[in-house]
């Protein structure tokens, strides 16, 4: 086959396989790639690097011994060393071996085979007819070239929608992958969860994109910027797929209260993060519960319920906890989300 | 083993003889073994003459090819066995007035008349034998004749029942570039190393075919050639079970509630399902007049 089909096959495979776009892992597929014909000087690498090339051409033929397992397992391990001992990341290095193994695999459809398991002389093939084989340069290898072009521009898709476990995922509105979206991408971009179903007080329609900002089990909990929603309980979802969006940075943090006015606290974490929305969950014990207001919630998620002295938040916005709680006295810890 | 160690050692042919299996061969017709060496169609060469050589003057020797005649075959045996295939003409009265052949029967028991156990007869095409002669070959065995036979594969009945199989390695990479260099000489081509590196996956390890190779090359035949070695393996099944066997990956799925695991492994065994009836797609079988 041509360097360029080998390219861009290993590149494609790579992309599919390992689910990246990554320039690192592509470049290096595409060198793997090329190291099989590192037997022929004729071919790129082989004018690159002519005397080892030149010493390879003189005891061995063309597709036997660079174009074996062995040599894939060899680069393996030597990719694991190097990714263990220099950088600590695996995948982006065992695309070396990959890029390897996918060319000698695609060489197997041409009419001549290659010696796979080299030092067995036995030529492997993969098609049986040898009419029916792939000739270098041949208007078959071109459409072998044009299909794998089209694989590494769906791969490099794919990469950026989550891998094909992701793609499959969102197309189908999987529950379990949506979690795992969440779950990869929430710590650094904010996940929104694409909706396709009913309110369950009145079964009008809910379709749309929301903002997850958690989850409880299997069901998440979802914003439109105005309110907060629970897919489990506000909804009935048809299909749900999480969508990794914009760049944000979430974080946490504890606020612990032990008979203190929690109004400076409070408005000392809205002005630390002014334009944010900002969310609170946690038990607390209050001096005064009938000054408290909780409102009313409608068809949304019920993020504060008061039982006697006790008051449960759920995810409850920062700007009307403020002002439920000002002249209270309180005791607990709450967990302030700013998504 | 130790008859060969006494015995001074074959000499092997530079042109790809596999010298292991030569020396395998003699040493089991001195052990008073009749032998079937085994070999691709092509890679036999010169090994009966290098067997008959080794065992010139150490034994009575026979190399002898079936070509379609019985009679002209037996009378290539009884000459180098120096037993005559003629007899007395006689006319009516009884008196010699002339030579005439010996016929087919006459012969065959001439023959065996005249071999004992010091007797060895080579045939390199051991498939062309017919039925007759090879049930006279097998009286001979018993009076303990040595055999040594050259096939592609064990016809696996009567006389060849009793040999011992000797498989022939197959010639290193270096000899087969050996054996095309000597035909490009021969041809009065120049090839370079990275051609006939090139060459080679077409011949395999056969040096009747790295020659008919190279033949091709000057005629410009190669370009649309295709191997015809046997030294190959279709692995588009191995392929297949892959897949299929990534269907585990299901039961992964389901053991573990990943509705993704689940389906990916579904699919990879739908697709290894598909690509095995794809496999069976073929266009058709025979040319025209086939």
């Amino acid at each position: 086959m041509m360097a360029i089909t080998h390219a861009v096959i290993a590149a494609a495979g790579t992309s599919l396989m390992l689910g990246t776009s990554a320039p690192l892992p592509l470049a290096l597929a595409v060198v793997g790639s090329q190291l099989p014909d590192l037997d022929s000087t004729r071919s790129v690498l082989g004018q690159v690097c002519f005397p080892l090339s030149s010493w390879i051409e003189d005891r061995y033929p063309h597709r036997t011994v660079t174009h074996s397992l062995l040599v894939s397992v060899i680069l393996a391990v030597a990719s694991i060393a190097v990714s263990y001992w220099l950088t600590g990341g695996l995948w982006a290095y065992i695309a070396l071996p990959m890029g390897h193994l996918l060319s000698c695999f695609a060489d197997t459809f041409t009419r001549q085979g290659v010696q796979l398991f080299w030092p067995e002389p036995i030529w492997c093939i993969s098609v049986a007819n040898p009419r029916r084989r792939l000739v270098t340069g041949g208007p078959g290898e071109y459409w072998v070239l044009i299909v794998a072009m089209a694989l590494l521009v769906l791969g490099c898709w794919m990469a950026t929608a989550g891998g094909v476990t992701g793609q499959v995922n969102q197309s189908l509105g999987l529950r379990g992958g949506s979690m795992a979206t969440f779950n990869t991408h929430s710590n650094n971009r904010n996940v929104y969860a694409e909706i396709t179903g009913v309110w369950t007080d009145d079964r009008s329609r809910a379709d749309g994109r929301y903002l997850i900002l958690g989850l409880e089990g299997r069901d998440f909990i979802v914003t439109d910027g105005q309110r907060l929603y629970h897919t489990g309980q506000n909804m009935a979802v048809e299909r749900l797929s999480a969508v990794p969006g914009e760049e944000t940075t979430r974080h946490t943090q504890t606020l612990i209260f032990n008979d203190d006015e929690p109004g400076p606290q409070l408005q000392q974490v809205m002005l630390a993060n002014p334009g944010r929305q900002i969310y609170l969950s946690g038990t607390l014990s209050v001096d005064y519960p009938e000054a408290i207001q909780l409102g009313v919630f409608g068809r949304s998620m019920e993020t504060a319920t008061l039982s006697g002295e006790s008051l449960r938040l759920r995810y409850h916005p920062l700007d009307q906890a403020i002002l439920q709680l000002a002249d209270q006295w309180v005791s607990g810890q709450l967990v302030v989300l700013i998504p | 083993m130790a008859a060969a160690e006494e015995s001074p050692q074959p000499d092997v042919d530079p042109g790809g003889i596999d010298p292991q299996g030569l020396r395998r061969t003699c040493a089991a017709l001195e052990a008073g073994n009749s032998v079937l060496v085994l070999a691709e169609a092509g890679m036999i060469g010169s090994f009966p003459d290098l067997v008959m050589r080794h065992f010139s003057g150490k034994l009575t020797v026979a190399l002898a090819t079936y070509k379609g005649s019985g009679k002209r075959f037996l009378e290539q045996i009884a000459e180098q066995l120096s037993i005559p295939t003629t007899e007395p003409k006689l006319d009516k009265n009884g008196d010699a007035v002339g030579e005439k052949p010996l016929t087919l029967d006459a012969l065959k028991d001439e023959i065996a008349a005249n071999v004992d156990d010091q007797t060895l007869l080579i045939f390199p095409e051991a498939k062309r034998l017919t039925t007759g002669i090879r049930y006279w070959l097998e009286d001979l065995m018993a009076t303990g004749v040595k055999l040594c036979c050259f096939a592609a594969v064990n016809p696996g009945r009567d006389v060849f029942l009793e040999m011992i199989e000797i498989e022939l390695d197959l010639p290193s990479d270096i000899d087969i570039r050996g054996v095309m260099a000597v035909e490009a000489e021969r041809q009065g081509l120049t090839l370079s190393n990275a051609r006939l590196a090139e060459l080679q996956p077409l011949a395999g390890r056969n040096p009747m075919l790295a020659r008919k190779v190279v033949q091709s090359e000057r005629l410009g035949l190669n370009r649309a050639g295709k191997p015809e070695h046997t030294q190959y393996m279709v692995i588009m099944p191995i392929v297949v079970a892959f897949m299929m066997a990534f269907g585990v990956v299901r039961f992964i799925g389901l053991g573990t509630s990943n509705q993704g695991l689940y389906i990916l492994g579904g699919s990879a065994l739908v697709t290894g399902m598909a690509l095995r009836q794809l496999g069976n797609v073929r266009g058709a079988r025979k040319r025209l007049g086939q």
